[in-house]
């Protein structure tokens, strides 16, 4: 509640102070998400009747902290309460060529799906396979430093490496253990048209700081887009997870077990029209709390740009099958809204 | 002697300079990527970000394209807010020598709204309508931007681009004199555009805008407003639509079987970076409206 009012008088003293020579305003968007679901969960609250949830609304401010560095600030408040979901500064200019850095919170750069905001998904809702697999609880999101470089070789190829806070990994703890992940994308272009990623992602951390036990989690990733015609084209994407930890199974002793969980995802997302996509996710995992257990989940999607990139319209229905448990359905409507300035889109 | 040889061969390359790389540009657009190429000549290798069937407000941000312009010595900017991916291509880029110039430098833009500029009035650009390349007057305006950034990153070879942007000015005066007679039967009349890209181009060849097949920049047309054209079309007997190839074709095909207008499906932008894509550019747009 605290943090809300600090947002609302902040963005209130920014828009009722005066401009000095040289210092504008940041770039403010606002994102709502309205939800509708339906679910026949019957383990899980409001099965079998549809309910409208106000999601999380996002706000962020974002621009030029000096020649050298921007800073972005990303605010998140729903039903579950405020925070900050991201607040960093990223140096751009004044280091070597080809070096960045970036310091405070934010979405690691693991894989493909991690880093990006929810909203800017083709579908409504993350596979099941990165909460599974990936450590924190809405996202790999900590606090750290990135140091990223581009390799000098003949494609584009970057190397980053992080040094984490830890907190994701031990979300239950104060105390806190250092962390880091690493990420190498590779870019290529095939025939001047077909963008195509290649990436490889590595994370550990400790999962029980008390007990010094620790998680590894590896991962590979790949896109390309195809395009169709020149508004229409096909975007191919998947990665493969690997988490390898020590799960501590006796709180008073300390006393652990070697759990080694494989996952994937791979969805194909059809731009079929200006304003409309389709497509399909399949996710499969090793669940979090049994790696011999199995689960699946199919899901197709949906989605209808109303009027420009402002109010998009996203519909999806999803088949959950747990191994040894009952299949869930889950259907969900979603409308997004945006106000503030359109930012590029990145690949 | 042999000792002497082998000496003098170590120091060779120091001696005899080795031949300069080409200087590598970026351009947004190929417009003014070809631009650069015909003042650059031998001395630049140019590269585009955007391609003449894609639209040029809503281009992808590739790590590739990062990765190509850390590696250049200028980058071409559209301007006028068309181009904001090319911010973030430039943030990516982490290149510091880049020197950045931005095109639409010394441009009178059509089209700047007066007061408040929010959503409801479509994708408008507060700077003005930023497809300014297509008024040939306003590739000299380009050519001169250009010309600055050439001799600032590579201030050596300042006069070969001089020389060279004094040349492509007097092609583009001598062609656009044949371009302004071809298009002359044309003067006067009105014609339809898809989205607002034309408003440079007919204003330069004295043509008018009667409609657009977007209600407001950005916003895909409703049936009403198709319905709305129709009569605009057969009252004002209007004859010629000029559509974005990177445009659906369901409402121009529509709007051609209710009057019989006739489309033209064109791309805005020229077809490559090299130095008479610009130039040529312009010939084929001419040609196909002079000779329908």
């Amino acid at each position: 509640m605290k943090l809300s009012a600090l947002i609302l008088s902040s963005m209130a003293l920014l828009c009722a102070a005066p401009l000095r020579a040289g210092v504008a305003n940041p770039d403010i968007s606002v994102i709502g998400q309205l939800l509708y679901k339906y679910h026949d969960d019957r383990t899980a609250e409001g099965a079998r009747r549809p309910t409208l949830d106000l999601g999380e609304t996002e706000l962020v401010f974002d621009a030029s902290l000096n020649p050298y560095a921007k800073g972005t600030f990303v605010f998140t408040a729903g039903e579950d309460g405020a925070g900050v979901e991201e607040a960093y500064l990223d140096v751009i200019k004044g280091l070597p060529d080809g070096l960045a850095l970036r310091g405070g919170k934010y979405r690691q750069g693991f894989g493909k799906l991690n880093p990006v905001h929810p909203h800017a998904y083709p579908f409504i809702e993350a596979p099941r396979v990165l909460a599974a697999m990936l450590p924190g609880e809405d996202g790999f999101n900590d606090v750290g430093t990135r140091v990223s470089y581009f390799l000098p070789v003949g494609w584009a190829s970057e190397l980053s490496a992080d040094f984490l806070k830890g907190g994701a990994f031990h979300p239950d703890e104060t105390k806190p253990a250092a962390g880091g992940a690493a990420h190498w994308n590779n870019s290529l272009v095939l025939g001047e048209t077909v963008p195509l990623d290649i990436g490889f992602s590595a994370a550990q951390g400790k999962n029980s700081v008390q007990w010094g036990k620790r998680t590894a989690v590896y991962g590979a990733d790949i896109k390309t887009k195809i395009p169709l015609t020149n508004f229409t084209n096909l975007t191919l994407q998947g990665e493969y997870f690997y988490n390898h930890s020590d799960v501590v199974v006796d709180t008073t002793t300390g006393v652990s077990r070697r759990m080694g969980r494989q996952g994937f995802y791979a969805f194909a997302d059809l731009k079929f029209a200006q304003r409309w996509n389709a497509g399909v996710i399949y996710d499969q995992y090793a669940s979090a709390g049994n790696e011999h257990r199995t689960d699946r989940a199919v899901k197709v999607f949906a989605g209808f740009s109303l009027l420009e990139e402002t109010t998009l319209l996203r519909l999806s229905a999803e088949h959950f099958k747990p191994e040894n448990s009952p299949a869930v359905r889950t259907m969900m409507l979603q409308v997004l809204f945006s106000m503030g300035p359109h930012k590029a889109h990145q690949f | 002697m042999k000792k002497y040889l082998i000496a003098g061969l170590l120091f060779l390359p120091v001696i005899i300079p080795a031949h300069a790389a080409p200087l590598k540009v970026a351009a947004a657009l190929p417009d003014l990527g070809s631009i650069a190429a015909y003042i650059g000549g031998d001395k630049v290798e140019v590269f585009s970000i955007g391609r003449n069937n894609g639209n040029p407000h809503a281009v992808e941000v590739l790590p590739s394209y990062m990765i190509k312009v850390s590696r250049a010595a200028v980058y071409l900017k559209v301007g006028l807010a068309l181009d904001q991916w090319s911010d973030a291509i430039i943030d990516g880029a982490r290149n510091n020598k880049l020197i950045t110039a931005d095109c639409s430098a010394g441009i009178t833009p059509l089209q700047k709204p007066a007061g408040k500029v929010d959503a409801s009035m479509g994708d408008v650009h507060p700077d003005g309508n930023p497809h300014y390349w297509l008024d040939p007057a306003n590739g000299a305006v380009i050519a001169g931007n250009v010309l600055a950034a050439l001799k600032k990153a590579d201030p050596a070879n300042a006069e070969y681009y001089e020389l060279n942007c004094a040349r492509f000015k007097a092609e583009l005066a001598r062609r656009a004199a044949g371009w302004k007679a071809a298009l002359a039967g044309l003067a006067g009349q009105s014609v339809i555009s898809y989205h607002s890209s034309w408003i440079y181009f007919t204003t330069a060849f004295g043509l008018t805008i009667a409609g657009s097949v977007e209600p407001l920049p950005g916003i895909p047309p409703t049936a009403k407003h198709l319905a709305e054209l129709v009569d605009i079309i057969r009252k004002d007997h209007i004859t010629m639509l000029l559509q974005e190839a990177y445009f659906p074709d369901g409402a121009p095909q529509f709007l051609a079987r209710q009057t019989g207008i006739m489309v033209f499906k064109l791309t805005p932008s020229c077809g490559s970076v090299k130095a008479d894509s610009y130039l040529a550019h312009f010939d084929e747009i001419v040609s196909k409206l002079s000779g329908r």
